[in-house]
């Protein structure tokens, strides 16, 4: 079904809308909680993904001129609730959808806005994130990775890590430093840099949950890239970034929430089909952890819905991403290390079904490390959360 | 559409309610009660027919929020609820609770045998009050202040001491059925976790307060990162106490969400409070620093709650339903 079908469609219609479009086009054995699951490949996302744009399940909020459906962000909550509720597979295109294209709609030229955001929507194109460096993780002020002006363009060399997806990606969303190290956050700019470029290596990175296209070392030496592919000015760009950055991360994967629901109502489903499991159910402890994973997911909810509500109402929502975040992960973590408890104690001759939710929940506990590291950690969190919520002084 | 709510906004409340709240410092509480009443903030989920403004539980979190913030020595919680649920089965008593000139209370813990013998507990301020409201086993009964026997128990609450009461096997003024109760008391639920919001918020205040003036080793506390830290979680519990429950004010009818709403206040709170203690260091642990009071406070709202039985029955709505 077209976009331009469904124009009159917002609230609880458009939910109606997903709900049916996702329980008739979902591919067979996609689902991670249902018989028949088998883990999906590239090809098979790639082709998932664009069919939820095409359904206007992706780029809800982005303007049509640029390939996205213009509808509110309330819109986007009420797919992403539909999809969390799901065991859908993660997007394999979440830095562009979710951190490439907000910052080019926020601070790229009008050329590139229709040059890169329909390729992202459509899944054309990939893209990978380089901002971490080996000297510069946490700390992105001491990144070392230069832009030199060459010409009209520039020539960039440097070293990028934990480059998730490089070696599928069409694209990186690069910063370089146009100055002197000393500068700290002055003179940082922002690239999209083609991947096919010359001077480019991608080097994978064994990850401790050995997914497939994982992250990766970026080696980048002397790489040719036009001014149509700086993203903003130096400095304007960098500040823009960061300001987005903030509202991103009170608005990506808004699935969360209603997807952690699904994981929990996995783990108890799988539970009951097992006969060493079904005890635990009946035991008070795993009782009160289970209710309390459920008290955890009423507060992701609830920290995700206000923000909504306030970005529609056009009000700063400041630093929310960062108490939204720092719960989400830990609540996550939390809810990880139970589920490998309770499934750990699986009968050996456990059905398929007790299987493959040992095997969903491995991959959940094991990625749960991540999610307290990537998008700033939960150190970095408390800082933020110390200096910009409650606005404590130095105290120096 | 209740044209009484019509451009009304919950938030507007909380400035008038706190200044309520902190005019009644020092009263006792017939004053506290005859000060509240003149601001409606006694009445105002009750119906406009016994003196009430008819609002919606939306208008009450505020309200509790602030009492919370500052300490009332009062059982606002339970005399809103009684206005509220009163009105259709005693109109009279309704009113002159929502007017401040009669006081009740709930007890919350404990069933009254059906011919209204037995001990019920966890009252808040019963002694001295004019009706009580007890649990039965179809139902709740009001029963008069004269009729009964209140004493204090052993409670951690200094601000609104929770009492046992005994009964005598009076004839109660009125009944509420099963479903009644069963209403007030899950109305009760998000109407503490709003008060819990409150004193969490003065609790995480005066720590902050403290560990910015506090001077140790050449600087504030605060400079310091476990204290950073430390404060941070705080409020992070502070706020997912607050998304929880305004997750839940917005979806009335999901019991889901009211009894997580109040479970997360009973969860977060205490340790906020326990923690703002261990920031002010061997301060804390003095009188003088209100600290405690809302620690106490807090431990009485989760067990009038009775948060273990709700954790208890979220996790079967959860599995056993499932």
């Amino acid at each position: 079904m077209m976009d331009g079908m469904l124009p009159e469609l917002t609230g609880e219609s458009f939910r109606t809308h997903v709900r049916d479009w996702l329980a008739a086009n979902v591919p067979p054995g996609m689902l991670a909680d249902q018989p028949g699951y088998t883990t999906p490949t590239l090809d098979q996302c790639r082709a998932w993904e664009a069919a939820m744009h095409r359904a206007g399940l992706a780029g809800i909020t982005w303007p049509k001129a640029y390939g996205g459906h213009g509808r509110t962000l309330r819109e986007h909550l009420i797919a992403n609730q539909e999809i969390g509720a799901l065991a859908l597979p993660e997007s394999v295109s979440s830095i562009g959808k979710e951190l490439a294209g907000p910052i080019i709609l926020a601070i790229g030229t009008e050329e590139q806005k229709r040059r890169y955001l329909p390729a992202i929507l459509e899944m054309r194109e990939m893209w990978c994130q380089g901002f971490s460096e080996p000297e510069a993780g946490s700390d992105l002020a001491g990144l070392r990775t230069r832009a030199v002006r060459d010409g009209g363009g520039w020539r960039i060399t440097g070293q990028k890590v934990w480059t998730s997806g490089a070696a599928k990606a069409a694209r990186c969303l690069l910063l370089a430093r146009t100055g002197p190290l000393e500068d700290r956050h002055k003179g940082l700019a922002l690239f999209a840099v083609p991947m096919d470029a010359p001077g480019i290596r991608v080097r994978p990175i064994r990850q401790i949950n050995d997914k497939a296209g994982g992250f990766a070392e970026v080696f980048l030496d002397d790489v040719p890239v036009g001014q149509e592919d700086a993203l903003g000015a130096p400095d304007e760009g960098w500040a823009a970034a960061i300001r987005v950055l903030g509202i991103e991360r009170a608005t990506n994967r808004m699935y969360r929430a209603w997807r952690f629901e699904n994981e929990l109502r996995h783990l108890i489903a799988a539970c009951r089909q097992d006969a060493a499991l079904m005890p635990l159910l009946r035991d008070g402890a795993y009782r009160r952890r289970l209710s309390d994973t459920l008290i955890d997911i009423e507060i992701v909810k609830g920290n995700v819905e206000p923000v909504v509500e306030a970005l529609v109402a056009g009000e700063p929502i400041g630093a929310r991403g960062s108490l939204m975040k720092l719960h989400w992960s830990e609540a996550h973590q939390r809810f990880a290390s139970l589920a490998m408890e309770m499934l750990s104690q699986a009968s050996p001759e456990a059905p398929p079904a007790v299987i493959a939710a040992q095997k969903r929940f491995k991959d959940i506990y094991l990625q749960a490390r991540a999610e307290t590291i990537y998008a700033g950690t939960t150190e970095i969190q408390l800082g933020i959360i110390a200096d910009r919520v409650l606005n404590l002084p130095r105290g120096k | 559409m209740d044209i009484t709510q019509g451009g009304l906004d919950p938030a507007e409340f909380a400035d008038s309610a706190a200044r309520a709240v902190a005019a009644c410092a020092g009263l006792h509480a017939a004053g506290i009660a005859a000060r509240l009443a003149e601001d409606g903030l006694l009445g105002m989920l009750a119906p406009e027919d016994v003196g009430g403004l008819g609002l919606d539980l939306r208008f009450a979190l505020p309200v509790l929020q602030a009492a919370g913030a500052g300490d009332l020595a009062f059982p606002l919680l339970e005399t809103m609820l009684l206005a509220r649920h009163l009105a259709p089965v005693a109109p009279a008593v309704a009113e002159a609770i929502a007017g401040g000139s009669a006081r009740g209370t709930i007890a919350w813990a404990g069933t009254a045998r059906a011919d209204l013998t037995g001990t019920v507990g966890r009252a808040p301020m019963a002694e001295g009050t004019d009706w009580v409201l007890v649990r039965t086993p179809d139902g709740a009964a009001l029963v008069a202040g004269g009729d009964v026997t209140a004493t204090a128990m052993i409670s951690l609450d200094e601000t609104a001491a929770e009492h046992r009461v005994a009964l005598s096997g009076a004839n109660p003024a009125c009944r509420l059925d099963a479903a009644a109760w069963e209403a007030l008391a899950e109305e009760a639920l998000p109407l503490r976790a709003a008060a819990m919001v409150g004193a969490s918020e003065t609790c995480l205040a005066l720590a902050v307060e403290h560990v910015t003036n506090r001077r140790q080793f050449g600087k504030p506390l605060v400079a310091n990162q476990a204290m950073r830290h430390l404060l941070a979680r705080q409020k992070l519990a502070l706020e997912g106490m607050r998304g929880a429950l305004t997750r839940a004010t917005a979806r009335p009818g999901d019991a889901v969400a009211r009894r997580a709403a109040f479970l997360a206040a009973a969860t977060h709170a205490p340790l906020i409070a326990e923690g703002a203690i261990q920031a002010h260091g061997g301060m804390g642990f003095t009188w003088e620093v209100p600290v405690h009071r809302h620690l106490r406070r807090i431990r009485a709202l989760e067990a009038q709650g009775e948060a273990p039985r709700l954790r208890e029955a979220l996790a079967a709505t959860l599995i056993d339903a499932n």
